[in-house]
Formats: C-alpha cells, sequence, structure tokens
C-alpha cells in the first residue's frame, strides 16, 4: 500500500493551499481529486475577490487558482485527478477510485477539504429539465462556455445567488428576476447594486409555487409569502423563464469524516453536519485535518487560510516543525482569518437584523429590499461628498471586510483605517486625480467617479464596466439610475481599459448635471438616445 | 433530580420502544433512559432489516414465527406508520453441494418446529427471482419470511409508545442499578435517580457493565457488522435473500436502494476507535459476494455504508428473562446480531413479564442464568 506524509482529498483552495504549506516544509504530499480540473469552484470565479492585499483581495478567482496550483507543481505536490476518494477509514487510509479500480493509500496525516454540496428546494416541477443549481450553472458558463438558458429566475439572494446572477448577465442572459423568501437581501448590497442598476427586479418574500413546462422548464410561478412563510393568496404571478437556478445554501460534504468516525455536530451555523475541530483543524482523529467549507461553510478567502494552517499543522504533526513555528505561523495567519471574519455577514450575525454600522450610519432597506438606494438616502454615507471637479463617489454602506480601494488609491483620497470592514471615508482635502484605480479595485463595483463641472450643463460619470461588447467614444445610449430606470440621454466620452484594471473597464458618459448623483450604468442605444 | 415511575427501560432501541409500546397501552407509565442523543442509535438502525424465520436458531424460530404470524403483518396499521414490511420469502442460495448440504440441514432443523421452508432446484428459484447468477445451483425457500424497514420500524414503536404517554428521555448515561431493601428499584444516571416498580435492561452490548453494577453477568462479546445501500433501482424482486456461506444477505427496500449486509470474515478481531466504523475491506468483500450471485448489479453504485455493533452471546441466541435473585430486573440483550426481526415478539413479551401476565411464549431457553462451564 503507498503511503504519504500528507494525503489531501480535494484540490480546491483550501486543499491545495494546505499541501502548498505542508511541501513547503518538505512533507511528501498528494492530492486527490474527483475531478478533471483542480482549483475546486476557484476557477469558475470570475469574479473579484474581497478582503486585503494578504487575502488576495481584488484578484479575480480563477487567478489565484492559477496562482495555487503552480506553486503546487513547483513543490512537488502530486496532484491526481479524476481520483474520487471513496472511504477514510482507521489508521488513516484511504480508498480512491481510479479509473475502473479502487486503490488503498495510507497517510500519516490526512486533510479533508471536500468542500461542500449545492442545496436543492422541491417545488413542483423541480426535476424538470432546466432547474439546474446556481454553481452548476455557473460551471457551465465559466469552464465550459455554454449558457444554461436565456431567461433566467435565480432563487436565492446570498452572495452566490447574486455572483451568478451577474455573471449570467455578462454571459448575455435575461435575468428576469430574483427571488428570495427572506424580507431582505442575504448577500452584500454591494452586490445587489450591481445587479438592480441593471434592471435586475428583485422579489424579496417571495417563493416559487412551480416550475412550468412539460419536457423542461417553459415558466414560472412565484407568489409572496407571509412572515410565517406561508404563501399569500391572490399573489401568484407568472414568468415566463427557461431556466430556474438554484442559490440555497451549501451543506458541507464530511461523510468521509463521520464515516472515520470523527466525532461530528450538527450545526446550522455552519452549513449542517460538521466535524468537532481545533483551532488548526484537526479533529477528534489525531492527525486527521479539516478545511474549508467542510468544516463549515464560508468562502474561498478563509478556505485557503484554513488550509495553510491545516497543512502547517500537519507539519508539526509529524515533526517537520517545531511546535514553537507553528504558534507562530499560525497566529498571523489566524488573525488574518479572523479579519475576514468580522463585519455585518460574520457567522454570528446571521439572521440577525442589523440597523447601523458600526460607525452608526443607517443601513438603507431599500437596499436590503430592492437592491439599491434610494437617492436621498446615499450622500450621508461617508465615501459619497459632493465636491467641485472629479473625486471619487463611494457607495458602500455595510460593513464588510474589504479594503483594497484604500490601497488603490494614489493620492489617499480614501480611508479606511486598520479596522477592514470599517466603511470607506473620502476625503473632501485631498486632491483626486481622477486615475480611476479605485473604481477598477473595487471588487463589489461601488466606486463611481462623478465630475459636476464637466462641461456647463453637464457632468460625467465614471463608471466599472464588465459587459461586452465594449461601448466606444462617442457612443449614445440611456443612463439608468440605481434602479435600473433610463433616467436621461447619455453620451460615452471616454473609455479606458488597461491591464491594471483587470478586465474591468472604465466607462465615462455625460448626462445633464441634475442626474449626476441619479445615474449609475450605461445602456447602448445609438438609434433612439 | 429524582423522578419515580413504574416501569423504567434502559436502552431506546427498538427492543426498548416496542416494550414501552406493549406496557403503554395497558396504561403502563414508563420511561425510557437512552445513552446517545438518538433513539434506536445502536443496531436497531444499523441492521439489514431482515424478518426471518429460516435459519433461525430452533430455541429463537417459534419467537420468529409467532411474529409473522401474529404481528408483522398489522404492525404497520397498527402503530399508523409503514413500516416497510413485505412478506414475499426468503432464499437462502446455494453455488455448491457442499453449499447445499448446509441448506438442507438448517431446513431440516426449521421444518421439524413446523416451519414452511423447503429446499428448491435453481430452476424453481429462478422462477421466484429470475435475476440470479448461473452459479446458483439450489436454495432453501421460506415463503412467509420478509424484510421491513429498521429505522421505520423503530420509529414507530418510538412515537407509538410516545403518544401513548411513555417518555422517552435521550442524552441519559445509566451508571447504575440500585438495590433498595432488596429490589432493584433505582436507576442512576450522570443526571439523577430514576425510580420504578420494574426495571427492564435492554442496552445490547452496554447491558453488561450495567449488570455487573448489580453483581450479574451475560457473556457477550461486541463484534462490528456492517451493511451497504446502493442507489435506488426499479423494482426488482421482493424476496429477501441470503448465502449457505453468509456471504451477504439484503433486499430491495421499498424505494428501490439494494440493503446488503455482510462481512469480510475478521468481524471477530477488528479493531475499532470506539465509534462503529466500517472497515476498508469489508464492503469491496461483501460486493464480490453479491456478484457472484447477482452479477446484474455490478454496476450499481453504492451510496452509503455503515457499521454497528452487534451483542454476541456466548451461546449466540438472547437472554430474555426475568432475574429472581435481583427481584425487579428484567433483561433483554444478547440478540447477536439476529433481534431485529423477533424485535416486537421479544417487546410483546418483556412487557407480559413486566406486567405480571404469563408471557405467551416459552422463555425458558433464554434465561440469564443458563451459562454453564463446559464441564
Amino acid at each position: 500500500m503507498k503511503r504519504y506524509d500528507l494525503i489531501v482529498v480535494g484540490a480546491g483552495p483550501a486543499g491545495l493551499s494546505a499541501a502548498v504549506e505542508a511541501a513547503k516544509y518538505g512533507l511528501k504530499v498528494v492530492v486527490f481529486d474527483e475531478n478533471a480540473n483542480p482549483g475546486g469552484q476557484l476557477f469558475k470565479q470570475v469574479h473579484k475577490f474581497f478582503g486585503s492585499k494578504e487575502h488576495k483581495a481584488k484578484i479575480r478567482g480563477f487567478r489565484i487558482g492559477s496562482q495555487l496550483l503552480e506553486e503546487a507543481n513547483n513543490l512537488g505536490v502530486e496532484v491526481v485527478l479524476n481520483a474520487t476518494v471513496a472511504g477514510l477509514f482507521q489508521d488513516k487510509e484511504i480508498t480512491v477510485r481510479i479509473k475502473d479500480s479502487i486503490q488503498h493509500y495510507k497517510g500519516d496525516a490526512i486533510l479533508v477539504a471536500t468542500g461542500a454540496a449545492e442545496n436543492m428546494v422541491p417545488f413542483k416541477g423541480w426535476t424538470l429539465p432546466g432547474v439546474i443549481g446556481a454553481g452548476a450553472a455557473q460551471t457551465m458558463m465559466n469552464l465550459h462556455g455554454v449558457v444554461p438558458g436565456q431567461k433566467i429566475l435565480m432563487l436565492g439572494s446570498g452572495n452566490v445567488g447574486l455572483v451568478v446572477s451577474y455573471q449570467l448577465l455578462q454571459a448575455g442572459c435575461e435575468v428576469v428576476a430574483l427571488v428570495d423568501a427572506a424580507p431582505k437581501i442575504g448577500g452584500y448590497g454591494v452586490h445587489a447594486a450591481k445587479l438592480a442598476r441593471t434592471g435586475v427586479p428583485f422579489y424579496l418574500s417571495h417563493t416559487i409555487i412551480k416550475a412550468e413546462g412539460t419536457d423542461c422548464v417553459t415558466g414560472v410561478t412565484i407568489a409572496e409569502v407571509d412572515k410565517t412563510w406561508k404563501t399569500i393568496p391572490g399573489t401568484a404571478k407568472s414568468l415566463a423563464v427557461d431556466t430556474i437556478c438554484l442559490a440555497v445554501g451549501l451543506s458541507p460534504m464530511a461523510q468521509l469524516l463521520k464515516m472515520a468516525g470523527c466525532i461530528m455536530e450538527d450545526n446550522p451555523k455552519k452549513g449542517g453536519q460538521v466535524p468537532v475541530c481545533n483551532a488548526y483543524g484537526e479533529t477528534s482523529l489525531r492527525g486527521v485535518f479539516v478545511a474549508g467549507d467542510v468544516s463549515g461553510v464560508e468562502e474561498a478567502s478563509s478556505a485557503m487560510i484554513e488550509g495553510r494552517i491545516a497543512g502547517i499543522a500537519a507539519a508539526e504533526y509529524l515533526g517537520y516543525i517545531d511546535k514553537a513555528v507553528l504558534t507562530e505561523v499560525a497566529e498571523a495567519l489566524e488573525s488574518a482569518l479572523s479579519s475576514l471574519r468580522q463585519g455585518m455577514f460574520a457567522v454570528e450575525n446571521r439572521g440577525k437584523n442589523i440597523e447601523k454600522t458600526d460607525e452608526g450610519y443607517v443601513v438603507s432597506q431599500h437596499l436590503l429590499k430592492k437592491g439599491y438606494f434610494q437617492d436621498a438616502e446615499v450622500e450621508k454615507y461617508p465615501g459619497v461628498t459632493r465636491q467641485p471637479g472629479v473625486h471619487a463617489v463611494i457607495e458602500c454602506s455595510q460593513n464588510i471586510p474589504c479594503n483594497p480601494c484604500q490601497d488603490a488609491c494614489p493620492r489617499h483620497c480614501i480611508k479606511i483605517g486598520d479596522k477592514i470592514t470599517s466603511l470607506p471615508v473620502v476625503d473632501e482635502t485631498a486632491n483626486c486625480s481622477g486615475c480611476g484605480m479605485c473604481v477598477a479595485a473595487c471588487s463589489g463595483q461601488a466606486i463611481f467617479l462623478v465630475n459636476e463641472g464637466y462641461e456647463a450643463g453637464y457632468a460625467s460619470i465614471t463608471i466599472p464596466y464588465e459587459f461586452l461588447p465594449l461601448p466606444g467614444e462617442g457612443d449614445r445610449g440611456w443612463a439608468l439610475d440605481r434602479g435600473g430606470s433610463k433616467v436621461c440621454a447619455a453620451e460615452v466620452v471616454k473609455v479606458q481599459t488597461a491591464p491594471v484594471f483587470d478586465h474591468t473597464s472604465l466607462l465615462t458618459i455625460k448626462v445633464p448635471v441634475a442626474m449626476a448623483m441619479k445615474a449609475r450604468f450605461f445602456k447602448e442605444d445609438n438609434c433612439h438616445a | 433530580m429524582h423522578k419515580c415511575t413504574e416501569v423504567i427501560i434502559i436502552g431506546g432501541g427498538i427492543i426498548g420502544a416496542a416494550t414501552a409500546y406493549y406496557l403503554a397501552l395497558q396504561g403502563i407509565k414508563v420511561v425510557v433512559l437512552e445513552k446517545s442523543d438518538n433513539i434506536g442509535d445502536g443496531g436497531s438502525s444499523r441492521n439489514g432489516g431482515g424478518v426471518r424465520q429460516s435459519g433461525r436458531d430452533p430455541r429463537e424460530l417459534p419467537l420468529a414465527m409467532y411474529g409473522v404470524q401474529n404481528i408483522w403483518p398489522t404492525l404497520s396499521d397498527e402503530l399508523g406508520m409503514d413500516v416497510e414490511y413485505v412478506k414475499e420469502g426468503n432464499l437462502r442460495l446455494g453455488k455448491t453441494e457442499q453449499h447445499l448440504n448446509i441448506l438442507r440441514n438448517l431446513t431440516k432443523r426449521c421444518v421439524d418446529l413446523g416451519l414452511d421452508v423447503r429446499m428448491i432446484e435453481a430452476q424453481e428459484a429462478r422462477e421466484i427471482c429470475p435475476y440470479l447468477s448461473d452459479e446458483v445451483i439450489g436454495a432453501s425457500w421460506c415463503p412467509t419470511d420478509g424484510h421491513a424497514n429498521p429505522l421505520l420500524a423503530t420509529l414507530a414503536f418510538y412515537r407509538k409508545a410516545r403518544a401513548l404517554g411513555t417518555e422517552f428521555i435521550t442524552g441519559e448515561n445509566v451508571l447504575e442499578i440500585k438495590k433498595i431493601k432488596g429490589r432493584a428499584r433505582q436507576v442512576i444516571t450522570a443526571n439523577g435517580i430514576y425510580e420504578g416498580e420494574t426495571i427492564i435492561l435492554a442496552a445490547g452490548y452496554d447491558s453488561r457493565k450495567i449488570l455487573g453494577t448489580v453483581g450479574l453477568d451475560v457473556p457477550m462479546t461486541k463484534i462490528s457488522l456492517e451493511v451497504l445501500v446502493t442507489e435506488a433501482q426499479p423494482k426488482m424482486f421482493g424476496q429477501m435473500l441470503g448465502t449457505a456461506m453468509a456471504d451477504f444477505y439484503g433486499h430491495q427496500s421499498k424505494h428501490g436502494s439494494f440493503v446488503f449486509g455482510g462481512s469480510s470474515g475478521f468481524e471477530d478481531t477488528n479493531k475499532n476507535n470506539g465509534t462503529p466504523i466500517t472497515a476498508s475491506i469489508t464492503a469491496p468483500c461483501i460486493c464480490r459476494g453479491i456478484m457472484k450471485y447477482f452479477p446484474l448489479l455490478k454496476d450499481v453504485k453504492i451510496v452509503r455504508t455503515w457499521a454497528g455493533w452487534a451483542d454476541i452471546s456466548a451461546d449466540k441466541i438472547p437472554v430474555i428473562s426475568p432475574v429472581e435473585e435481583v427481584p425487579g430486573l428484567i433483561v433483554a440483550c444478547g440478540f447477536t446480531g439476529h433481534g431485529f426481526g423477533i424485535a416486537p415478539t421479544v417487546g410483546l413479551l418483556v412487557a407480559q413479564l413486566a406486567s405480571g401476565v404469563k408471557p405467551v411464549l416459552d422463555l425458558a431457553e433464554f434465561r440469564y442464568d443458563r451459562f454453564k462451564a463446559k464441564i
């Protein structure tokens, strides 16, 4: 039976990070993954990540995947693909299905980083072709280059539902409705705002009654629900869609650990049944570690840090490093991890009704219900100022762990401070050059450059733009407000692309000055506008 | 905490739940104490679901036959919940002449006690179950055997007992039975004291250390047995299956999954880490066994495997017995891996013992004090 120092199950962000760290300290590591490609979900994440520099913020997920894989290869980590780990047994023995045979391996340490699986929700017609997981839609689009459909209903307003909806728009689909039974949008407000300003309607306190169609989805019936989640009679409406995407949460795939006899707990805040583990990810079985979603559903950034911690802990367990080294390195990583777990969306705040930010700003209920601010609300946030000349307008209203905008500004116009979840403050005394670095750096696409003195009677607005085809200078169309309604005619006066913007183009449009604080998106229409 | 009741049952498995149900039917107040957080956490939720008479030890056969004749057919209606009982017979299969000899012996034993079971040729076996491999040359056939869903059956007894007023307390680890003035009276747990007129001990292998607190012992060992379940398949057959060599046993469940139990041959010496976990060699071994008899299933995916402890008594049949030297104590343990099918009967019999009614079947073979040195 072949034996390794460390066997990693799952080549996603957590598994690869662990493998890299362990290999750095000299462990002989193998990673098994059931997929044909490594990277777990990373390679389909085409959006920019949140966090700070140490969390690889503002880098798109798939690039992080490539970096990790390259690191693993350089360190001699063996990555075995199309290899399904079918069992985890006593004495750290695993069985792996590779092609048509089952192979047995032993590890002196095991790290299980199997991630999580998408939840489904049953309703009438839910087995029809056309009802798919949001993650599946993402796989089709971003890995295989196939759109799942043309007219989509997304169920679930968490970050997955919001991010995938945006990617569906980018792929050229129409998102007909974003539906959630909860009364408030579950994911980041900035993600919701990106959708709302393109015109995607949000239906909060709504649920799916049935999927329509005989051979495949041809429509969907939704209805409003009351506080007890019961549908309200007379509120049913039918929408023509060909695809229903379900983004209703993830469940840890912890079966291997249960099978091995790890002590498990049912923890709704972690997404379901997870192994009990210590700060290093070690389970109740010595030398069996976990990292990433399998130990509690979060996101890729924290999974990578957890993976690194577990990889280092495995190195210590096997005597490759001293306890003192582990303590020191883990401490730094744990502080990076804890900074990611702060703010309104932290696990301990799930389900809570937070009415004010840490700074005391009122959270917009309109944003939470409709996906965008009312005009009057937006100006009270510290990133939104009215100044003569070009300046950044940062429509960021929630305490989330993210600060690339602060680092992006070469003139230090934007201040977040040491607390990564603080709202960005625009310093009116600093002198904005209009370079647009902040606009491209904001993973939430919440920063705009506004110049109310662009020319007599007109303002310019620079918006982040991630759609193709890219409009050209001189193109005409409509300016859309935060809710996606046409508010005035607009002309594109400048289009900037640069490697440093990483595929976020900066589109500068000219609108009547009265629209400077209303217009937030551009829809090309050279014939009518 | 100090709580009084009429009957205390230690062990919330199917034996405890069924006993509670039959007692509650008579209006007797029962408290069931279960160590784990879940009802039926032991063998009750980890067995293959056989409701089988053929192949039983002759001492145990009357219990199995009584259940099939009087309890199982109406149990779903009685408990108000489908326990997925299917009575479509048991085929015990053989591939060699030696196998057939084993089957003939098992069959004769049961026929002598009045069970309808007989040897059949390969052709008749294939008429009953057309999916058998060409290697099968004969079988024993008991048309009144069957199977049920052990999780549902345990749940059904539990629910009905509760509905009738029985109190189930989970997470209650029994440390000791204490005699008061010559009678078993108190059950001491980590959380407090329960007091009852009668104490029924039905805690699987764990009964042994509890028996020790009143100076008794039932010679038992604990072994880990394994089951696997496949993805759902179209309905193929309804029989319970077994083999002369006990390579595997199993059936197709109501929703289409096959449930197969079996062994690797190392059950007596397998180690464990304190939880009932599967061994890396067992499921593959069961599968190799199955494929010799049902090659058609070779591409069916296994969705889960699990293991459970069986309390193996020294003479391979259970103890179901009042304990005269500790008045007020009744023991039901040592079911040796074949307790599920007879559980409703045992529940009825133990309830009769506890309520002072003469049991409908003779329990002399199941005395707790039957174990004697060999010379």
